[in-house]
């Protein structure tokens, strides 16, 4: 209990004396209010712009919710398609890998091209980029999951749904949370950079129009709402992954 | 085989397996032929590598022959496809190590043959819990592999393969990694089991005293490649105990057997 408590209080100590820092320089320095804001101006910014910021904000979250929950979906289903028919693996496995090495910077522009503006590019962007590191993860997992329990789904001959079910899945789950960790991170770059890039929409666009009338605290606000998401996100799948995982920490090998 | 007179429930005829891996092949079995008859408690005996494991592993069709026939109850196995579903149902196949799934609770491993063999009948699921209870892990139940011990996970997994009522069973060594006493008494437990049961067991183990305390009938292995080099009746009756252990007969069988098994060769032995 006590380290649980420190554990929390400690980076929250950390980061009140940063902003406290980060105040305190600003002044000292003389730094102008366009190169950098004060903590405080930024505070301000969240409660004062709402009416700009909020929308941006509700924006933003929908897609990356939609994108990330899109991207899981396709990255463990097909990982669990290439694992249970080699054919496909060796096939589809270079061009789903190849797709992580893409930066998408260059192909939002491509894609509003010819499909426009709007919600759909932008989760379709996010689903892109991000379900090939799921499904990397996913593979790499399932490859991975010890002979002997997968010869005793085959000692009773069990379907491929069902092997993947009792023994694949749940074996493979340390793997699979390390893909779900990853595509959570990349949805929400992605959706960024592609309200960067070409929309007109979300955190992303209104960043870029902040910057434009020099409204620094108010771009620092959006950057907030991102970040926001992006701990939200990690620390709700690393809590749901700490739950299952629970029950077998130290699964130590029983003797052979 | 002159043992025999009711006709053989398990055969294997001219049996060969071979591994081919990258760089060599293994000659895993060589021309074995064996045969066992219904309600029989046969022991395999042989030094590590002889291809004990790959004898039930190909019974219990995990893995297909290179060459020859294996059948069971007079329906001969297809080398080319996996036999049914039925048919796996009638085996249950305890792994050399005790092969738990830790994200499952002793209970729920216990009882995942049952479900991936949909059987659901209140009839298996009370035998599970008698099974539990005869192996004293009744208060285990709701605990996690890693919560137990070693002895408890070798046990656990040995009624992981019979909670399906299964006819045969086959052993690899389930006690090989428990000291001497409670092995012993395991052993007796087991005996106990079968006498109740009448259930076909194929038991694996490269300990001449176990093999001696628990089989009606041991084949001796050799390695290199692995094959039978002998049949040896244990003639102590259905009525086995402990004190077996102490007559001068056992004491016969087992300089016997390990004579047959003859000087390991350790440089074959990976
Ligand atoms: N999957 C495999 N691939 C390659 N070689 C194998 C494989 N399984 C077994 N072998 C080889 O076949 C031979 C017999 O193996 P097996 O596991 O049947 O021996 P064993 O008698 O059970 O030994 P132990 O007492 O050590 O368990 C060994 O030489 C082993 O290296
Ligand atoms: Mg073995």
């Amino acid at each position: 209990m006590k380290r649980k408590i420190s554990s929390f209080l400690l980076p929250a100590a950390a980061v009140i004396i940063l902003f406290i820092l980060w105040e305190i320089s600003i002044s000292i320095f003389a730094i102008p209010a366009w190169k950098l804001s004060r903590p405080t101006e930024i505070a301000m910014a969240l409660f004062r712009d709402y009416k700009e910021i909020l929308p941006a904000v509700f924006y933003t979250y929908t897609n990356v919710i939609i994108g990330f929950v899109l991207a899981m979906t396709v990255g463990l289903s097909l990982g669990s398609f290439i694992n249970g028919n080699k054919l496909a693996g060796v096939t589809l496995t270079p061009y789903v890998n190849l797709l992580c090495t893409i930066p998408l910077i260059t192909i939002v522009p491509l894609l509003m091209l010819w499909f426009g503006i709007g919600r759909p590019i932008i989760i379709l962007t996010i689903v892109i980029q991000s379900f090939p590191i799921m499904n990397f993860n996913c593979c790499v997992a399932f490859a991975n999951v010890d002979p002997l329990r997968l010869e005793l789904m085959d000692s009773f001959k069990v379907g491929k749904l069902k092997r993947l079910y009792y023994c694949i899945l749940p074996d493979a789950i340390p793997g699979v949370f390390t893909g779900i960790k990853l595509s959570a991170i990349l949805s929400i770059l992605s959706s960024i950079t592609a309200e960067m890039t070409g929309g007109n929409q979300g955190l992303g666009a209104q960043i870029n129009v902040f910057v434009a009338f020099l409204k620094m605290p108010q771009a620092m606000a959006c950057i907030f709402y991102i970040a926001l998401l992006g701990l939200v996100l990690y620390y709700s799948i690393s809590h749901i992954e700490a739950r299952i995982m629970k029950t077998r920490n130290n699964e130590g090998e029983q003797a052979s | 085989m002159e043992m025999t007179k009711t006709k053989p429930f398990i055969t294997l005829e001219h049996v060969n397996k071979e591994f081919v891996t990258k760089n060599k092949t293994t000659r895993a079995l060589s021309d074995v032929s064996l045969e066992v008859s219904k309600g029989e408690f046969l022991v395999i005996v042989g030094a590590s590598g002889c291809g004990k494991s790959t004898i039930i592993r190909l019974i219990d069709d995990i893995i297909k022959p290179t060459s020859g026939t294996i059948q069971v109850d007079g329906f001969e196995y297809d080398n080319t496809k996996p036999i049914s579903k039925d048919f796996i149902s009638r085996m249950g196949f305890v792994f050399q190590i005790p092969n738990l799934y830790p994200w499952l609770t002793v209970r729920e491993n216990l009882l995942l043959p049952l479900k991936l063999l949909n059987i659901n009948t209140k009839e298996h699921v009370e035998y599970a819990e008698y099974l539990l209870d005869m192996v004293h892990l009744q208060n285990y139940a709701g605990a996690y592999p890693n919560e137990i011990s070693g002895g408890m996970a070798q046990r656990l997994g040995v009624i992981r393969a019979m909670v399906h009522k299964p006819e045969i069973l086959m052993m690899d060594e389930p006690y090989g990694a428990l000291d001497e006493l409670t092995r012993e008494q395991m052993d007796i437990e087991l005996l106990d089991l079968w006498k109740q049961l009448g259930t076909t067991i194929i038991f694996i183990t490269h300990d001449v005293e176990e093999a001696v305390l628990v089989g009606s009938r041991i084949y001796v292995m050799k390695s290199d490649p692995g094959r039978i080099v002998a049949d040896v009746p244990i003639e102590f009756g259905t009525n086995r105990t402990i004190n077996n252990k102490f007559t001068h007969q056992f004491s016969v069988y087992c300089d016997q057997i390990t004579e047959l098994i003859g000087e390991i060769d350790l440089s074959k032995i990976k």
